[in-house]
């Protein structure tokens, strides 16, 4: 599988793209998809020459539901994007991508998890609107994705790497959201994470089992889904360690190893790496020296 | 205003028809769970006890959870056309548009208008003023209106929907100023999110008899100043009916409440 990371500075694109990754992913603040993002387009520029330099993608996050007044910039920023050598864009919205073709405007387009296509009909009503790659949500077991791949044959997909980033509830059907932040939903509370009483006992959402998701990435990986997605995040060495763990993960799978010694080998990592050391996601942390 | 109940194909054997009748239709599936979704028998069944043919309602469809639904639609199309569907999958609305178009009543369920126009809740701390149950949940949320409204109108049309639902006042506002679609209005419980791990099964499952049934779990968190409610694998808060000229549908999901809860233990999680 190839690997793509979303990134925030060229710093990071110029790590990932030397490193491994095959693809970065980015988006500008101004238009709202993550809180990790650039502040301006004249930051994005040289990550789209860097990545075309090295021969490697860059695929720009468009991937929120937008006000009607801000289809005119998008399509201007996303035309002057494409322009500078953009490979693509991740959407979720049918009305923007309706108003990108009735503005003749076409690129490589690739849904995102946001987009919730649990099933083949799904991938096509997004393929009849251009889309060509489709992020499976990591709530779609491979038995369900193979049906999928078959029946939508012909485009690309991608996941995320189950075991590292877990979503418990299904976007977009979470709102958990918090109210000041820069995305138009805002940033996710993590409602998900909290520890909860159910009358005297305790309750807390239940969340993957490591075994099982590792034997999900084994399948994925089997069943020839073609990306691995690294997710942007504000805490950069929890990114840059999420990126070496999927990796490593994604050379085991390369090389052949036995789907028992793989799903060992995942669970003994995640546990020994212990990714809550590096805090939250969400906490802005700067690239690690050295 | 017409009463509408969810009701479960796994519980349809608990209700008899005295029950049934009380209300004007019954909704047979779940709007949130592939494994509680209606066939063909269910629909008989219920339709043998009420005289009436239910309301079909769906959930986000895995593959094989459509390929179902494929089946049960092929058998309505020959034996109940013209049955309400509730749509909450792009997928099935995409399936139902080119095979069925014109064949089954099409309603856009709340997922489906979430899809298009995800509110906004405020957080615990903000400056909202959040009320505790009952008093002032509408405080919660805001900022709901973005998809274009031109777009829905037209959505409407290309897919030949008739009515949407929603548990949201600010939602059923901007389908009854824009547009002439009926509105059904889901209450007492909102949504809050979905999921696949489900507090009853401890994970994902492929296979599930759902023992859930009808249990609302009440939840409360210090990081939250208000209750969450959990049944079967989604989480809600409580909500009010709200009385407009324009709702014709109330859909009342019954739930019973479950103090004594003991989580499904899940061995392999990170977080144990």
């Amino acid at each position: 599988m190839r690997i793509k990371v979303g990134i925030k500075s060229l710093e990071e694109a110029g790590y990932f793209l030397r490193n491994g990754a095959d693809e970065v992913y980015f988006g500008l603040k101004m238009v709202p998809s993550h809180n990790a993002s650039f502040a301006d387009e004249e930051q994005i520029v040289p990550v789209i020459r860097l990545a075309r330099r090295l021969r490697k993608k860059s695929l720009l996050a468009l991937n929120e539901i937008y006000q009607p007044e801000k289809y005119p910039f998008i399509l201007d920023h996303a035309r002057r994007m494409t322009d500078q050598g953009l490979d693509g864009i991740i959407v979720c919205d049918p009305a923007l991508l309706e108003y990108f073709k009735a503005k003749r405007f076409s690129t490589y387009f690739v849904s995102s998890v946001v987009s919730a296509c649990f099933n083949s009909q799904a991938m096509e009503f997004y393929r009849e609107l251009g889309v060509r790659r489709v992020t499976l949500h990591n709530q779609v077991m491979p038995s369900e994705a193979k049906k999928m791949m078959k029946a939508a044959s012909g485009m690309e997909t991608a996941i995320f790497v189950p075991s590292v980033f877990r979503m418990e509830n299904i976007v977009p059907f979470c709102f958990f959201m918090y109210p000041d932040s820069q995305g138009m939903y805002g940033m996710c509370h993590h409602a998900c994470t909290l520890k909860y009483k159910c009358g005297r006992r305790d309750f807390a959402q239940p969340s993957a089992n490591l075994y099982e998701q590792a034997h999900f990435l084994y399948d994925f990986h089997k069943l020839g889904v073609d990306w691995l997605k690294v997710p942007r995040q504000l805490n950069t060495p929890k990114l840059v360690a999420e990126f070496t763990i999927t990796k490593f993960l994604n050379g085991l799978l390369e090389k052949g190893l036995d789907r028992d010694t793989f799903a060992v080998a995942l669970a003994e990592l995640i546990e020994r790496v212990d990714m809550n050391k590096y805090g939250k996601s969400f906490d802005l942390k700067p690239f690690p020296k050295g | 205003m017409e009463k509408a109940l969810i009701l479960s194909p796994s519980l349809r054997a608990k209700y008899g028809a005295a029950a049934l009748k009380k209300y004007d239709t019954v909704c047979l599936g779940d709007e949130f769970c592939i494994h509680k979704q209606p066939s063909f028998a269910d629909l008989a069944a219920v339709k043998k006890l009420t005289g009436k043919t239910p309301v079909l309602v769906s959930t986000l469809l895995t593959e094989p959870a459509l390929e179902r639904w494929a089946a049960l639609l092929a058998e309505c199309a020959k034996k109940e056309p013209g049955a309400e569907i509730v749509v909450n999958d792009l997928g099935l609305l995409h399936f139902i548009n080119k095979k069925y178009r014109g064949r089954f009543r099409v309603t856009l369920g709340r997922l489906m208008t979430y899809f298009f126009d995800r509110k906004k809740m405020l957080a615990p701390g903000s400056e909202a003023g959040l009320g505790l149950e009952g008093e002032r949940p509408e405080t919660w949320e805001s900022g709901i209106d973005v998809t274009p409204v031109d777009y829905l109108k037209g959505f409407l049309k290309r897919y030949a929907v008739g009515r949407v639902e929603t548990d949201n006042e600010h939602l059923l506002r901007k389908y009854a100023d824009n547009t002439d679609v009926k509105i059904s209005f889901h209450y007492p419980l909102s949504l809050m999110a979905l999921t696949r791990f489900c507090p009853f099964k401890g994970g994902l499952t492929l296979d599930c008899k759902a023992p859930c049934g009808e249990r609302l779990l009440k939840l409360s968190s210090r990081h939250l100043d208000y209750p969450l409610y959990s049944k079967g694998n989604a989480y809600f808060v409580k909500n009010k009916l709200v009385k407009h000229p324009r709702v014709d549908r109330a859909v009342f999901t019954p739930s019973v409440n479950s103090p004594g809860f003991k989580m499904a233990i899940n061995e392999g999680s990170i977080r144990g």
